[in-house]
């Protein structure tokens, strides 16, 4: 009985410093009055993608299958990007640049590769993300949500539950002018 | 502030010492992609760095499937150095009521041996200094110090507290200790 008094109190106080530490370094959002994450500047051009996508299960095809997903960028109005389609996931994740074999045989450049939006920066702007189900004749909308372009902040972002039914995205924004061409011929 | 009370504070002080060092960031692990690495980079092709706990990288072992190495983790790294350090408490409990070394001492002495200490460290040291294709590092972070000093500070209090419950030469001439029930 001794022992058990003694052991418990040595396990919370090694569990009370544990889960102190824990949390004081755990990777987590910007402490309020730390400096936001950069935004898209005025008039400057960027990359944008999503890059990963998670959606509801639940009755999406007609033989049970989980959706086939892809999305489209819509920006002033038009659609400016249509990514590959992720077969039967809930969890679809798009690399930033993709070769197909055409693009191989044609060799094609840098930028031709990067499979993302382009876009200009402009206040007032917006962009919209609809993700679909890609099914034979209709593509079934899972989601869509719209983020003001100067909202847009340069890296990654993650929005938990922006419309319908998707759960989370996952979206990266780049600056055009910064690719790295250099380091391609070093 | 007698003996048996700074080494009940140093007892209390490893608690948390050991706390740290389970939990605490230990290594951050940095991919990198060699010549293409800024590329690689900028197509998100390589992960971003990962920080890993002693903690996490349990867990990690655990439900990856590699739940032998796990629990043999879990036991030396955590199980053994908190037992270690409930016995040295009931240990320094018995001398500080005056009570002559008991079972609890021997125990303390007994879980001395199972200290990570020596392997944990040189392990470290081993992949720190490793060099992995494409210039991948990784950094030694500040959880692994604390808890290389947990296990080192409970070394010491073991020795201390064997020194302290030790019976001295006036009891019965050298001969060994009584045992409390």
């Amino acid at each position: 009985m001794r022992y058990a008094r003694i052991a418990l109190g040595s396990l919370l106080v090694v569990a009370a410093a544990g889960a102190g530490v824990y949390y004081a370094t755990r990777e987590r959002a910007p402490a309020p009055g730390a400096p936001p994450p950069p935004h898209v500047a005025e008039e400057r051009h960027y990359y944008v993608f999503l890059t990963l996508v998670e959606v509801e299960p639940g009755k999406w095809d007609v033989d049970g299958s989980p959706p086939d997903l892809f999305y489209r960028i819509r920006w002033q109005g038009h659609d400016v990007f249509r990514s590959a389609k992720k077969k039967d996931t809930l969890v679809a994740k798009w690399s930033t640049a993709s070769l197909g074999l055409g693009d191989v045989v044609k060799s094609v450049s840098i930028d031709d590769s990067i499979k993302a939006a382009r876009i200009t920066a402009r206040a007032g702007d917006t962009i919209e993300f609809a993700v679909f189900d890609a099914d034979v004749g209709f593509d079934d909308p899972a989601g869509s949500w719209t983020v003001g372009v100067d909202d847009l902040a340069l890296g990654d972002q993650a929005w938990h539950r922006p419309g319908g039914k998707v759960v989370a995205a996952e979206c990266r924004v780049l600056p055009i002018e910064d690719v790295g061409f250099a380091s391609l011929t070093r | 502030m007698s003996r048996v009370r700074r080494l009940s504070l140093l007892a209390w002080a490893n608690h948390l010492l050991l706390g740290a060092g389970l939990f605490a960031p230990c290594m951050t692990v940095t991919p990198h992609l060699g010549a293409i690495d800024d590329l690689a980079r900028w197509l998100g092709l390589v992960d971003a760095p990962k920080t890993y706990s002693v903690a996490t990288g349990i867990l990690r072992l655990l439900s990856g499937g590699n739940v032998a190495i796990g629990l043999v983790l879990l036991a030396f790294s955590a199980l053994f150095p908190v037992s270690k350090l409930v016995v040295l408490r009931a240990a320094l409990a018995d001398a500080c009521r005056g009570r002559p070394a008991g079972r609890a001492h021997d125990l303390a002495a007994r879980f001395g041996r199972y200290s990570m200490a020596d392997v944990f460290v040189l392990a470290l040291v081993v992949v720190a200094s490793k060099s992995f294709p494409g210039g991948t590092t990784v950094d030694i972070r500040w959880g692994a110090f604390a808890f290389a000093a947990a296990a080192l500070l409970s070394l010491a209090l073991g020795v201390r507290v064997a020194r302290l419950t030790a019976p001295s030469p006036r009891d019965g001439e050298g001969s060994p200790a009584p045992r409390t029930a």
